[in-house]
């Protein structure tokens, strides 16, 4: 089976997943199509193929799919779209109308939905849409807010709904890695811990040149934190590591088969 | 010589106002209490209040929203459902009675009636008609949605620096029976209406006098730093049921609210009377900031009367935009530039650098 899999950069960590996975798979074959944040909404369907409508995007999905910017659904032989929509925490006291158009809204407002109702108007093979990973949170957190929110379950069957009308399945996290109805399991969080040091030492450079100017006009310095007592990649929660792409990978190819 | 001597001009018609062009009348406003930026500010009252809410945000101050738009929910959908018109969905909350009523199931100190409204087979709240356009599923959800409602207007006392209240009407629609007040007519929006049940009551100055004094005396109790800027909203009637002509019925309703919310205000040191009934419907102004309908206010007409409060503040506002402008976008920026960060990050970490 050949797979097209379309996202932002949290096809990343279902990447690295593959990768560990792969081969057991050995009838599997997948192609990443992968551009960060936002910037898949600038495709286009051009001749019956997704393509990139400016050149920056294409040199993205050029990067990470072996060179190659435009899908041509003739070419596989089913479709997964991750990203580019959040499934919310809901209060479950808000009205089933407001959970509905929250439900409307995730679709058919969003990067992730649209891509997979372009790629619908492309082709009737299968179409699979999975979800930004919920954000890892603390037990404490998690505590708070368990007995308020609508179930998981509850919140993609309502975006199912949705997304049925364009004959798109909506992929789930897997169980295993939820921590609650909102929430996944710290230890698939993945640490940036390269990336934020870099940034830290931009600040402090930052700081130390205001610093000089601040002392030259007899203010007081502002304080600069020692960069060791940071814990690095802390707050980075919202994207997973390999473990949690292994764990979605297989789960993946099961809703498949 | 005489006290009139020691005056400053604002005292005087001719110069405050006889002499000066309509847009250039100014002091009118001299606030008791200071409201910084950084106050918390409720806002509640009948629908002119909305305007307030959207122009703190907008000047950059801290309005306080206790009952948010849900996320995943658009702008759009957001306003259709109510989310961010007034502190919390109360809807509109018309007469001091309606803002006792809220206040005292906010306290604890009553509980909400049983009473729900059916419609081609939707559940609508008698108290929010409006605030769900098509109503609710079941009674329970109507129940549910209308607690959290009370539990953010609680919020909104406990948590607040400033309460605004606009106060907007004296007629009122009572249940006999229960003793409490609906915002609206029962079989307007849904409902049905039953004269044997149903009452209609002009509300006089000593009733809304005492409702709103002691509104303002269970908010105090639970928040002692709590401070109100009472206003009257330059709304006329839509329709009324007094008997009298409406534009006779309107000046009626509004001179009483004016008068109370003028004598609460100088009677009262946590009590402020802002003046936007002056600035939108005194003769001066010429009705020069209502629509063709003689009812709505047009937009540059609220944007005069914020103007004034603002300037009566003596807050330079367009420096406080420009400097959340810069502020919102120079973290807007890092935001962007972090996330893309760690976005591409992602990708390179999961992919190589295969160009």
């Amino acid at each position: 089976m050949k797979i097209a899999a379309i996202g932002n950069s949290h096809i990343g960590a279902l990447k690295l997943g593959w990768d560990s996975i792969s081969k057991k798979h050995k009838d599997v074959e997948i192609t990443f199509f992968a551009a960060a944040r936002e910037a898949l909404q600038d495709m286009e369907l051009k001749d019956g193929k997704l393509v990139p409508t400016n050149d920056v995007l294409a040199r993205r999905l050029e990067q990470f799919s072996n060179g190659v910017s435009a899908i041509d659904p003739e070419q596989y032989d089913a479709f997964f779209i991750v990203g580019g929509w959040k499934i919310f925490p809901v209060d479950k006291r808000t009205s089933t109308a407001v959970q509905s158009t929250i439900a409307s809204d995730s679709f058919e407002n969003t990067v992730g939905g649209n891509l997979a109702k372009l790629l619908r108007s492309a082709t009737d093979k299968p179409i699979y849409l999975g979800h930004n990973p919920l954000r890892a949170q603390s037990k404490a957190f998690v505590k708070e807010f368990k007995s308020m929110s609508l179930s998981y379950a509850q919140r993609i069957d309502a975006v199912q709904k949705v997304a049925q009308e364009h004959s798109v399945t909506v992929v789930s996290q897997p169980v295993k890695t939820r921590s609650s109805e909102f929430s996944t399991v710290e230890k698939y969080a993945k640490s940036s811990a390269r990336l934020r040091s870099a940034q830290l030492n931009d600040v402090i450079e930052e700081k130390k040149k205001r610093n000089e100017k601040r002392i030259a006009l007899g203010k007081k310095p502002l304080k600069i934190a020692n960069p060791k007592k940071l814990s690095h990649g802390k707050n980075e929660k919202s994207h997973m590591n390999g473990d949690y792409g292994a764990l979605y990978m297989s789960a993946l190819l099961s809703t498949m088969k | 010589m005489n006290p009139y001597q020691n005056l400053d001009q604002r005292a005087f018609w001719a110069p405050a106002v006889g002499k000066r062009d309509m847009l250039e009348i100014s002091e009118l406003w001299s606030p008791k209490f200071p409201i910084k930026p950084s106050s918390k500010v409720a806002t509640f009252g009948s629908c002119f209040a909305q305007h307030f809410s959207k122009a703190l945000t907008k000047n950059g101050f801290r309005w306080n929203n206790t009952e948010p738009t849900p996320d995943g929910l658009s702008d759009e959908n957001a306003l259709l459902y109510n989310y961010g018109v007034f502190t919390c969905r109360t809807g509109n909350i018309y007469t001091t009675s309606l803002l006792l009523q809220w206040t005292k199931w906010a306290l604890g100190k009553e509980k909400p009636p049983a009473e729900y409204w059916e419609k081609d087979g939707r559940i609508y709240d008698p108290f929010r008609p409006r605030v769900e356009p098509n109503g609710f599923a079941s009674v329970d959800e109507m129940i549910a949605s209308r607690d959290m409602c009370i539990e953010a207007f609680k919020a909104a006392i406990v948590d607040s620096k400033i309460f605004v209240f606009t106060l907007g009407l004296t007629e009122s629609w009572i249940n006999k029976s229960g003793g409490y007040e609906y915002p609206m007519c029962p079989g307007t929006v849904a409902g049905d209406f039953d004269e044997k049940e149903h009452t209609f009551v002009n509300q006089d100055y000593k009733l809304i006098h005492k409702n709103l004094t002691d509104a303002l005396k269970l908010m105090k109790e639970a928040n002692r730093a709590l401070r109100f800027l009472l206003t009257v909203s330059p709304v006329p009637l839509t329709a009324t049921m007094s008997g009298n002509h409406v534009l006779v019925a309107t000046m009626h309703s509004k001179s009483i609210l004016r008068a109370v919310a003028g004598d609460i205000a100088t009677n009262r040191r946590n009590v402020d009377y802002f003046p936007s009934y002056e600035i939108i419907s005194s003769f001066p102004f010429r009705g020069e900031f209502f629509a063709q309908n003689l009812r709505s206010v047009e937009q540059r007409g609220v944007d005069h009367v914020m103007a004034n409060f603002f300037a009566g503040l003596g807050i330079d506002v367009e420096k406080i935009k420009a400097d959340k402008a810069e502020r919102t976008q120079r973290a807007a920026k890092r935001k962007e530039e972090a996330n893309e960060l760690v976005c591409e990050e992602e990708l390179l970490a999961a992919f190589g650098d295969k160009k």
